[in-house]
């Protein structure tokens, strides 16, 4: 018979992992809650377990290792030791070494592993309770192994298995009941009962076996008998011989079912099998076989396969992507070609299947972030305890799935992070009390997806991050000057920990301190796509925010044009698109600015670095910005024009060409071209710390542009240009769906739904009483936040968003015979054209509005 | 193997111009010849590096020999090549002004390299083919994608 020992080593190193991860779980509760008699057996029977299958298995210094740890349980478990902060350092030391001889065996490096000093110290904890106490008890587990009856589950056929029978009956087969018995001391009793499977289904088919499988995988619920229903064309003998092969069985059963006993079977009731008692009523529900074998369902694949196969779906949707630019440039060259619609039918579904390749792909790869989350705990507990901290730890969010390549990346910064909250973060049990804080400090790690993003944070309730103390840090080590200090915002002051060198620790520990680090976390973050945020209040604690991508390969971006080039930047790291009139850009210090809502932004222009041409630029009066950011950080990038998101496949530039300033990357565009991806967050690191903000002469000049100008959003109706102030305008959007309001004003259209809103929307001709006008492609709903309920306003067409300056409206003259004339708060001259402002509140006057429907409702009659 | 190509051995060499002058690579060493094609220019890196490519899907770092010798540098022709050449570091394509043919070399018309020469080409050489009356330069690629001098001249 084939035994495959490399099963069996598999399933000996799950589970070795399984119950290492028990163990320090359990350990761990039971250094927090002290003796609990559950978490003790819980400990006891997993360092038994682990035990049990390295003696099976031959690795005898895990064995004896093991079997020291189960000693001292042993004693807790009696009460004739008492657990103390020793004893559960020595148990985690041995929970470590056992780590490390699984990784020895992995490693094949198990004869060169030492662990005597550890089983003599474990010893000595037992010798010295044993000195204490006189006599010790056996261990509990023989208590049970005496019974000699066997209890083999409960069969009871189902319809399908019955059909079944009947027709092996009707073709001769032989269906035979296999009642195999297990010896219950025996470890992986699991991994024997999928021998046991496999055999049978080499000479047969298994119609059914009992228990169900959720039963025979838990070592511990499962008792090691089992019944197999097999319908075979092999006599009893060989049936046997397959399975008397594999070590530790007890005994094997087999009967016969025959159509005078099958009913017996279908009933459920048990089978007379010599000297055996009946088992205590268990629920079971008859499981097929096939959908016994858990482990079969997966498949472990090589990652190198995994990536390649990732590869060649990048290249598939930088395929699709070129295909919708032919189909475009297609649709408007031929407009009414039926086989341009076939075209485009083939490659909207193509573009469906491969945005669902793209994500089933994708998910191979994830894996919950639990897999890294897990270590923290015991790493938490240890630095806790080193630092005499007192320390709840919180873990949420283990279930949220990432890449499995960021896991990995993402493990240091988080390590990192955890090292700082627990080490100056939190303060000292005393110092916390003093300042009315509970003892213990709480830190919280947390995982959470949002959006495209994984957002993780690290939260303590410590002292806090003192951007005074930064600043004074950075100063003395002449990082930033004095002057510059003082200028700078607190914000950008905390951030300044990420410069290498800046801590405000005052000792330096072996855990944290050292002020080196901080950088290294930020970079190795932006390395990924990701951004890292800091929210911090001096006594009630820090937070950092890591935001990342989901995943390394793909990521959506901005493309844009500068010169005759094009580039991407990370859509995460573009906070918006906003243009500004050229002659609103200020130059200050050598730097150009724009201001945007009342804030200092500044811009850069990239295009000669980039080696673009700056020849469009040059002839616009109006420049699209791209507004980047990084935390409070903004700067604007100033482009020729957007092209769009895009879905792109990063990919590097290679060894030779190294690093450039700004470049992240490379990706293939629709068209085959190549584009560089722009590395934002290094542009606002770099660009934003020379932020001038604070600075008395922008604000002055910010305050004087905002006293003196306002903006409007300008907009038609027919010929005439209408504007709303900005800050009244809360979206401008195409005509929705509307539904018909009933009993309502004149000019009341409709109602509409946007984003879960139900608003009205008024025709804003009807209003007017300007002549009705038709919906157009260019129709559009300004929708109004005035004090209570939003409104909708149709218009004809939204003209642009414009700062006017104020200076330039003029007052509109009133005439008492004109009404309309109400809704006009003033005229703005901008030379060529005159805007009118409208009145918003006199437009949604309620009474006015019941009175125009009473009207027009008399009108029509 | 790096020392195995710094001598010049008999063999098949592909056998390409730049600025007229006469070049050759071991076949060994070339990958690929592709026509020229569209390339984006990367900022900030040494100038002769011409900038990337898209070659079936992977990124492709190109170099321009004419500026890597300090010639003048002149517009693509139809004849314009990139010779895919494998590097430590990956694939990295090579601008020639046109590939001539490949060849079959003797033992006996290897020359080794000349003292003679500028230090510039002493640098890219590792020898000489003699054919019908030409000297065709054999090139020391390792030393064309890495500079040791460039800095100095």
């Amino acid at each position: 018979m084939d035994m495959d020992m490399s099963l069996y080593l598999g399933a000996f190193l799950d589970e070795v992992d399984e119950q290492i991860q028990v163990l320090e779980e359990e350990v761990l509760n039971l250094e927090q809650d002290g003796e609990n008699l559950d978490t003790i057996q819980r400990i006891f029977r997993s360092a038994h377990t682990l035990k049990g299958s390295s003696a099976a298995m031959g690795f005898d210094k895990m064995k004896e290792l093991t079997h020291k740890v189960e000693n001292v349980f042993d004693l807790i478990r009696n009460q004739q030791l008492k657990v103390n902060t020793e004893i559960i350092n020595l148990i985690f030391e041995s929970i470590d070494a056992i780590k490390q001889l699984k990784e020895a065996i992995l490693n094949g490096t198990l004869e060169e592993a030492d662990v005597s000093d550890l089983t003599g110290r474990l010893e000595q904890v037992k010798t010295n309770a044993d000195e204490s106490e006189t006599k010790s008890k056996p261990a509990q587990e023989t208590a049970k192994s005496s019974s000699e009856d066997v209890i083999y589950p409960d069969v009871k056929f189902d319809q399908y298995q019955e059909e079944i029978v009947k027709k092996a009956f009707d073709m001769n087969m032989n269906v035979v009941a296999v009642y195999v018995s297990i010896n219950e001391k025996a470890m992986l009793k699991s991994v024997r009962a999928f021998l046991i499977h496999n055999n049978l289904k080499e000479i047969g088919e298994i119609v059914a076996s009992y228990p169900e499988a959720e039963v025979i995988e838990n070592e511990e619920a499962f008792t090691g008998n089992l019944v197999y229903l097999v319908v075979t064309e092999s006599k009893n003998q060989d049936v046997f011989k397959a399975i008397q092969g594999i070590s530790d069985i007890q005994a094997i059963h087999l009967t016969d079912v025959t159509k005078d006993n099958l009913n017996s079977f279908l009933e459920g009731k048990k089978l007379e099998v010599t000297g055996r008692k009946k088992m205590e009523e268990t629920n079971q529900t008859p499981v097929r076989a096939e959908a016994k074998v858990k482990v079969q369902q997966t498949v472990r694949v090589d990652v190198d396969r995994l990536e390649n196969l990732l590869n060649l779906v990048g290249e598939l949707v930088i395929g699709q992507t070129r295909l919708a630019d032919i189909k475009s440039r297609f649709e408007s060259r031929y407009p009414n070609d039926a086989d341009v619609e076939n075209f485009q039918e083939a490659t909207n579904n193509l573009r469906q299947i491969v945005s669902e390749l793209q994500e089933g792909m994708m998910k191979t790869r994830m894996l919950p972030i639990e897999q890294l989350f897990n270590r923290f705990p015991r790493m938490v507990r240890d630095i806790s305890q080193k630092a005499n901290k007192d320390i709840e730890f919180i873990l949420e969010g283990k279930e949220t799935e990432l890449d499995r390549n960021l896991i990995e990346e993402i493990a240091d910064p988080i390590i990192h992070l955890l090292r700082n909250s627990l080490d100056h973060g939190i303060e000292s049990p005393e110092e916390r009390e003093q300042i009315g804080k509970p003892r213990k400090g709480t830190v919280r790690l947390k995982a959470a997806h949002e959006e495209n993003h994984i957002v993780i944070s690290i939260s303590d309730d410590g002292r806090g991050i003192d951007a005074e103390k930064i600043k004074q840090s950075a100063v003395k080590k002449n990082m930033i000057t004095e002057e510059e200090a003082e200028r700078i915002s607190p914000k950008d002051a905390v951030f300044l920990i990420f410069k290498s060198g800046v801590s405000t620790a005052k000792a330096i520990t072996d855990i944290s301190g050292r002020g080196v680090g901080m950088d290294i976390v930020r970079s190795h973050i932006e390395k990924l796509n990701g951004m890292i945020d800091i929210e911090t209040e001096v006594g009630q604690g820090t937070t950092f925010i890591i935001k990342l991508p989901l995943t390394l390969a793909i990521i959506r971006s901005l493309l844009v044009q500068m010169g005759e080039k094009q580039f991407a930047v990370p859509l995460a790291n573009v906070q918006e698109i906003i243009r500004l009139d050229k002659d609103e850009i200020q130059t200050i210090q050598n730097k150009e600015v724009g201001v945007v809502r009342g804030r200092v932004l500044p811009l850069i222009r990239l295009h000669r670095r980039l080696k673009a041409s700056e020849d469009t630029l040059l002839q616009k009066k109006r420049l699209f910005v791209v507004v980047i950011g990084l935390a409070e950080k903004r700067v604007g990038i100033v482009i020729d024009k957007p092209l769009g998101n895009r879905e792109i496949v990063i990919k590097p530039l290679g060894q030779y060409i190294g690093m450039p300033k700004y470049i992240a990357g490379a990706t293939i565009m629709g068209d085959g071209s190549v584009a560089l991806i722009l590395d934002a967050g290094a542009i606002v690191y770099e660009e934003g710390t020379a932020e001038p903000s604070g600075h008395g002469a922008i604000e002055k000049m910010v305050k004087k542009q905002s006293e003196q100008t306002i903006q409007l959003a300008t907009f038609k109706l027919g010929n005439e240009e209408y504007g709303l102030p900005v800050d009244q305008v809360k979206d401008i959007i195409t005509v929705p769906e509307l539904t018909p309001a009933m009993n309502s004003p004149f000019s009341i259209i409709g109602m509409m739904n946007l984003r879960g809103n139900i608003m009205p929307v008024m025709d804003l001709r009807r209003r007017l009483h300007l002549a009705e006008g038709k919906l157009t492609r260019k129709s559009r709903v300004i929708v109004t936040e005035t004090a209570e309920t939003p409104i909708g306003l149709l218009v004809d067409q939204v003209v642009q968003v414009m700062k006017v300056n104020k200076e330039t409206t003029e007052k509109a003259a009133t005439h008492e015979n004109k009404p309309d004339d109400r809704y006009i708060q003033s005229v703005c001259n901008l030379g060529e054209r005159l805007v009118i402002l409208l009145h918003l509140s006199s437009l949604f006057n309620i009474e006015e509005l019941t009175e125009s429907a009473l009207l027009q409702q008399v009108k029509e009659k | 193997m790096d020392e195995l190509l710094d001598k010049s051995r008999p063999g098949q060499y592909v056998v390409f111009a730049i600025n007229k002058q006469l070049c050759a690579l071991s076949i060994e060493e070339v990958m690929e010849i592709i026509r020229i094609q569209p390339i984006t220019d990367v900022p900030e890196v040494n100038d002769y590096i011409a900038g990337v490519i898209n070659l079936r899907g992977n990124i492709i770092p190109v170099v321009n020999l004419r500026k890597r010798y300090g010639m003048e540098a002149v517009s693509f022709q139809k004849k314009t090549r990139i010779i895919i050449v494998n590097d430590k570091t990956g694939d990295i394509g090579l601008i020639v002004d046109e590939v001539a043919m490949v060849t079959y070399v003797e033992e006996e018309n290897l020359e080794p390299p000349l003292d003679v020469f500028n230090s510039i080409e002493k640098e890219c050489f590792n020898g000489f083919v003699k054919r019908e009356g030409q000297l065709i330069g054999i090139l020391n690629l390792k030393n064309v994608l890495y500079p040791a001098i460039s800095k100095e001249v």
